[in-house]
């Protein structure tokens, strides 16, 4: 079971909202964790899109630590997805560690998963009593305030993320 | 040939439609200086409205002793006079169109259902802004389908 | 007319005499117009059944005229050519589906029509609030539709949904019942 997996699925709105996040083992109890990492890669999401002619898949955005990287996809629409792998995957403990991660990971291996994501997103919208209004910040309601923009509760979803976040591995589809 | 008239009855019986290409022939009119009163003859002289009861008591009686006499699938098509001709056609859902013309015409059944199907259905069902039922013609009258059946009448039957 | 007859007709009128529109148009919109309802009544979903199936009735009075102009049909002898006609050819023309048709009564008065696939369903969740589930019929505006339709050919019905896969059940099951046939209405009477 050793080799790369999947440590955190975090779906991003257009205002820099989060919408969903995800954490998968053995990460998950580490949402503070997460969400600061998600939420620094949303600058590097800041960076490239200002240069020209970016595709919807923005590849490595980060490599957080020896085990940890994140990768991007920014759809046109301003929704980000985020996925953060773990290079040695569940099974291995820091306490033996492989040498180092299996840099093997090529920024395609990580498309299907963020297919995937995608096409659960776009079924998510097209759920005619999934209401996007009620997940976008209301303009001068401050970030903090829970209220004003609530993060996707739909069932289906959520399980669909789980389900990507669980059975990706590289070179595979999901 | 010539169409001297045209009537679309909905399924209350009531007349939605109307409309007259030439004057009557004098022997249903009536003498034009008779108009207004009892002519001589004992005949009172018929507004435009009258006519369409007349023709919706015929038509209805001629249908219903058709389907007595013929069972219930069968239908009345036309009847000539020494003067005109009146083609019928009915749908499934009771809209009747009825129309006189002159004797020499062939049958108008297929042009009725035309007149039904490709101007009817078309301007006056499917205008959302037109109501479902049209008592006193109301969404019958619209610009659209006068136009094209003056222009059905005019140029294809002519 | 028989079953089969009835499929080739709503097969050649499908194919030959339709304007096609995307599907996703069409579901999305439905799908908006019951959502917004759904807003609308506070979510009182007995009130907004009542109000598609009101919405279908309206379709249903203009739709079966231009059913009749595509499809060229007269009228059916019997009950049981109806729900052909509306399974085979009614359905499949304006949604490119055919139900089944089954569970007819002794009297032959009464049908369930199964539908294997529901476009106006597709993606659709309901509501996760504890009541839309066994409330809800979704796809009531086809009640409406079938009951406007059928009452301007001089049948008067009565429909309802009694299972959908929406709310989690095996299938999608409507009930038809024909309460009477309409006489012809006379003209009122004059002096």
């Amino acid at each position: 079971m050793a080799g790369p997996r999947i440590a955190c699925i975090g779906v991003i709105g257009k205002a820099d909202n989060p919408l969903h996040i995800a954490l998968f083992p053995p990460y998950s109890d580490a949402m503070i964790e997460f969400s600061f990492l998600l939420n620094s890669c949303l600058d590097i999401f800041e960076i490239r899109r200002k240069q020209t002619s970016i595709d919807q898949d923005l590849g490595l955005l980060h490599a957080i630590d020896e085990r940890l990287a994140a990768y991007g996809w920014l759809t046109t629409t301003g929704v980000k997805l985020l996925i953060i792998v773990d290079l040695f995957g569940p099974e291995a403990t820091s306490a033996r560690l492989v040498g180092p991660a299996v840099s093997g990971l090529r920024d395609s291996d990580l498309k299907p998963a963020f297919r995937a994501l995608q096409s659960a997103y776009i079924q998510l919208l097209q759920n005619p009593f999934y209401s996007p209004d009620d997940h976008v910040p209301t303009p001068g309601v401050t970030a903090g305030s829970a209220s004003s923009c609530q993060s996707i509760s739909n069932s289906k979803f959520i399980a669909d993320v789980k389900r990507i976040g669980e059975t990706w591995v590289p070179g595979a589809g999901v | 040939m010539t169409v001297y008239s045209f009537y679309i009855f909905d399924r209350h019986a009531e007349c939605i439609y109307k409309r007259r290409w030439l004057p009557r022939p004098t022997s249903v009119a009536g003498k034009p200086q008779t108009q207004g009163g009892p002519t001589g003859l004992g005949q009172t002289v018929r507004a435009s409205d009258d006519d369409a009861k007349l023709v919706f008591g015929t038509v209805f009686s001629l249908r219903n002793m058709v389907r007595k006499l013929g069972g219930d699938d069968d239908n009345f098509i036309s009847y000539t006079t020494n003067q005109y001709k009146l083609h019928y056609y009915e749908t499934p859902t009771n809209i009747k169109f009825v129309m006189l013309t002159d004797l020499k015409s062939p049958s108008m059944r297929i042009a009725l259902q035309q007149i039904y199907i490709n101007l009817f259905v078309e301007y006056v069902v499917k205008n959302p802004l037109s109501p479902v039922e049209h008592p006193g013609g109301v969404g019958v009258n619209n610009e659209l389908f006068e136009e094209s059946l003056e222009q059905f009448v005019t140029r294809v039957l002519a | 007319m028989s079953a089969t007859k009835a499929s080739r007709i709503g097969e050649e009128i499908w194919k030959t005499r339709i304007d096609k529109v995307n599907a996703e148009l069409v579901t999305l919109t439905y799908g908006t117009i019951v959502a917004q309802l759904c807003q609308d009544y506070d979510s009182n979903y007995q009130d907004v059944n009542k109000q598609l199936d009101k919405m279908g009735y309206n379709i249903g009075m203009r739709l079966i005229e231009d059913f009749l102009a595509k499809s060229g049909v007269g009228r059916c002898a019997n009950f049981r050519e109806t729900a052909d006609m509306i399974a085979k050819v009614g359905f499949k023309i304006f949604l490119n589906v055919a139900p089944t048709v089954t569970n007819w009564s002794s009297d032959n008065n009464q049908f369930s029509l199964i539908f294997d696939e529901n476009p106006l369903a597709d993606f659709v969740e309901l509501p996760d609030d504890g009541r839309a589930q066994d409330e809800l019929w979704f796809s009531n505006i086809l009640c409406g539709v079938l009951r406007g339709s059928l009452e301007m050919v001089q049948m008067q019905i009565e429909a309802h949904f009694v299972s959908d896969v929406l709310r989690g059940d095996d299938t999608t099951e409507m009930r038809v019942s024909l309460v009477r046939y309409i006489e012809d209405e006379m003209p009122p009477e004059e002096e």
